[in-house]
Order: structure tokens, then sequence, then C-alpha cells
């Protein structure tokens, strides 16, 4: 999914929804086999992020959504619906169909 | 006051320990400590990359060891690390685990002269000194300096559980770090850090007495047992008999639990491992139990506690119950 596509989405999620979303996604990258596959760049900004307090910024929860996204696509579309973020959730699957 | 300190074993991707590290500082933890086992990533570059994350906290080896790890390399590697963050490194050293160093075809021979010779060395290369015909019982080194300065001070910590190692730290250390969950080990090793020192005529002040505990906490007992058993399992299964005598756990069930690790059947050890036996080798329990645990533990005379592997079931949850609920209560 494109950064584009994703910042779109990020708009989506209302700041209230952004503290324990971000916790949850935090989770799934901490727990998700394969934490190996999360490309250098991206690992990278997650951690000077995360170092800044800045995950539920915009910025933040595109990292987190996209790094959520690459180690465990169910696990946090499956989060996204669970934090009635169910928009959010098809909208990427949408886009993920396109691509 | 006393100090917190968090210990993490490279075991997993670079990026998840530099998040817990993070959280760590956030948290207000002071120190953090990395092991240092070739079948892990490395300690030197998890520190780095740590260090490039973190402002504040102090990071050091927890620990490295002498006879896989050349002190001349160490020195170097330690030396280069305090560059990143000058002030902000220390050494842990130790003589290693026994079952790691075996793997490796690599014999633990006079460990005590391994790391008064060790720490020796590394002083030498570290305050510009160098070494130059030196002649250890275990090290022989010709000619030895670093080729760039160290600008500050880096204090070096002695990991210890033997009587004698525990001497020597009190004799030479800047630091000790007492591999020791119970509270009546830690008093009994704190003890004995005050003969080294006294022999020496050190004063305890300068040197920072470190419980370096194998740490459980969730806000369910029995799940913080449950994550605590597989740590225990492996120091009930390296324990001499005496020590497991000490704190009257059944040789036969200790045993039970080795043969089950040495076949790799883990399932099998991890769920022999009693409540007695992790009262013994760890600290374990909701966020009250801790802090009725460490109470006891500082009151031997420790000046920082060490929360060690493996923290929790969910690491990160762990850490954030250790800093909303139990390092408060000590501040």
């Amino acid at each position: 999914m494109s950064s584009v596509d994703l910042s779109e989405v990020v708009a989506k999620i209302p700041r209230s929804s952004r503290s324990s979303l971000s916790t949850q996604l935090v989770d799934i990258l901490l727990n998700a086999k394969g934490g190996d596959k999360l490309s250098s760049s991206l690992a990278k900004s997650f951690l000077y992020l995360w170092q800044k307090d800045r995950l539920e910024e915009d910025e933040g929860m595109e990292v987190l959504l996209k790094a959520a996204l690459a180690l465990d696509a169910d696990a946090t579309l499956k989060q996204l619906r669970e934090s009635n973020l169910s928009e959010v959730a098809e909208s990427i699957q949408k886009t993920q169909q396109k691509r | 006051m006393v100090k917190f300190g968090i210990e993490f074993v490279p075991k997993d991707v670079y990026w998840r320990t530099v998040y817990y590290a993070i959280q760590a500082e956030k948290g207000g933890f002071d120190n953090l400590w990395i092991t240092d086992h070739f079948i892990n990533r490395s300690v030197y570059v998890t520190l780095t990359l740590i260090l490039n994350y973190t402002e504040r906290i102090i990071v050091g080896t927890g620990v490295t060891n002498p006879f896989l790890i050349n002190p001349l390399a160490t020195a170097s590697n330690i030396a280069s690390l305090n560059e990143v963050a000058p002030g902000r490194v220390v050494c842990g050293i130790g003589a290693g685990d026994p079952t790691t160093l075996e793997q490796a075809g690599v014999q633990v021979t006079k460990p005590l002269s391994a790391i008064r010779e060790a720490v020796q060395m590394i002083n030498a290369l570290i305050k510009g000194e160098g070494l130059q015909n030196f002649e250890g019982k275990v090290f022989k080194v010709k000619s030895a300096k670093l080729a760039f300065k160290v600008r500050n001070p880096i204090p070096i910590y002695i990991g210890a559980q033997g009587a004698k190692m525990l001497k020597l730290a009190g004799e030479i250390g800047d630091g000790v770090l007492i591999n020791a969950s119970n509270p009546a080990d830690i008093k009994e090793a704190v003890e004995l850090v005050k003969e080294g020192a006294s022999a020496a005529g050190r004063s305890m002040d300068k040197i920072d007495v470190a419980a370096y505990t194998a740490f459980s906490i969730h806000e369910n007992e029995e799940k913080a047992f449950k994550a605590a058993m597989p740590v225990v399992a492996f120091i009930v299964a390296g324990a001499p008999d005496p020590v497991l005598e000490k704190h009257h756990i059944n040789l036969e069930a200790a045993k039970k639990i080795k043969d089950a690790l040495v076949k790799g059947d883990f399932p099998t050890a991890f769920s022999a491992v009693t409540r007695e036996m992790a009262d013994a080798f760890s600290l374990y329990g909701t966020p009250a139990q801790c802090i009725e645990k460490i109470s006891q533990i500082l009151k031997a005379g420790v000046t920082q506690f060490v929360v060690g592997s493996p923290i929790g079931s969910n690491v990160r949850k762990a850490i954030d119950l250790v800093v909303k609920e139990v390092i408060p209560h000590f501040r």
C-alpha cells in the first residue's frame, strides 16, 4: 500500500481512538512472527517516532499501520474493526485488492 | 535512592529490543543490561542502537566473559561504545554461562584469575596506560594499547554468584551484579561483597551493588509464575546439588528437569518447575507481591534492583506494570 493511500486512511482515524489503537498496533508488531520481515527503513521510522512520542500523530499512525500490515495484515484489519474503525479497515482492504 | 535496572536478552530482532529499551528509559529505569551469548544478536550492535535511540539511560554488557571474548577486544568494544554516548556505558563481566561456553568448546579455567586479570587488562586499556609484557595466570599480553583516547571513566561491574567471586567483586569491581533472586541469597551475597571490599580497604559507597534477578510480573500471580517457569527450569538444571539442597529442592525433581532439557523436551522440563523452585530462583508475582519481595532485597544493602529476564509473559505490559506500580513505590 502506498504512503499516499495510507495517509488518506489515517486521516479517517479520530484523535480519540489513536492512543488505544497505537498501543494495539504496537502489540501486533511486538508479538507477530517474522519480525525480521519488517524493512529496515520502516523499523527505523517506527523507533524514531516512538522515541519522540509521535506514534499517535498522522505520520506515526501511518508508520504503525504500514508496519503492522506488513507483519500481520489479518490481525491488523481485525484490530481496526474491533476498534470501531471498520471504514478504515475496508479502505485498506480495497486498496490492497486494487494492487 | 535505589536505582532500577532492566535486562534484555537480544534473542529477537533488534528493533523490538530497542523498542523496550526506549520504553524503559521513558519509564524511569536508570540502567539497562544486554546479555552476551554468541547464540543471540551481538551485544555491542544492540547496545549501539539503544544508545542512538535513548538520551539518558546507562547501558552495559550484562555480562560478557573473558573466555569467549578476549579482554583486549572487550576493552576496544566498550571504549568504542562509549564514544557513541560518553559516560553512559559500563562494562559487566563475569565467568560466563557454562552451558553456552561448553557448546562453543571453550574451557573455563581459573575463573577468579581470569576475571581479575580481565578487569586489570580492560582498565589498563581504557585508562590509556596500556599493557607491556603482562604475565597473568590466564592471559599473557606482549604489548597492547588502544589507538584512541577514552575521555571518561568506564565502570566495571563483576557478575558474581559464588563466594569467592563475590569477594573479588568487592575487592576490585566498581559494581557487582549479584546473580540471585531470593532475598536470603542476596543478603548473604552482599555480606561477601562487603568482606571483599573491607579486606581491600574499600568503602562500599564506591560499589554499586546490583541484585540481578530473574523477574516476572503480572496482575495475575499464576500467570507471573508460569512466565517464570522456563527461566527457573534452566537455573535449576544448572544449579549444583548443594545449592538445590540449601533451598530444600528435591534433587530427583531437579534431575528430571535437567534430563528433559538435555533431550530438548521443554514442555516436560518447564511443567516440572514447582513453586519452591520459583521462589528460590526468581522473583515473581503481582505488583504488590513484587514490591514486598523487592523491599526485602533492598534491606540487604542493594543499590540497584535489576528486573531480569523473563520480565513477564508480555514484555511491554510487564515493563508498564513495573513503571506504573513498582518503581513509584520506591521513589
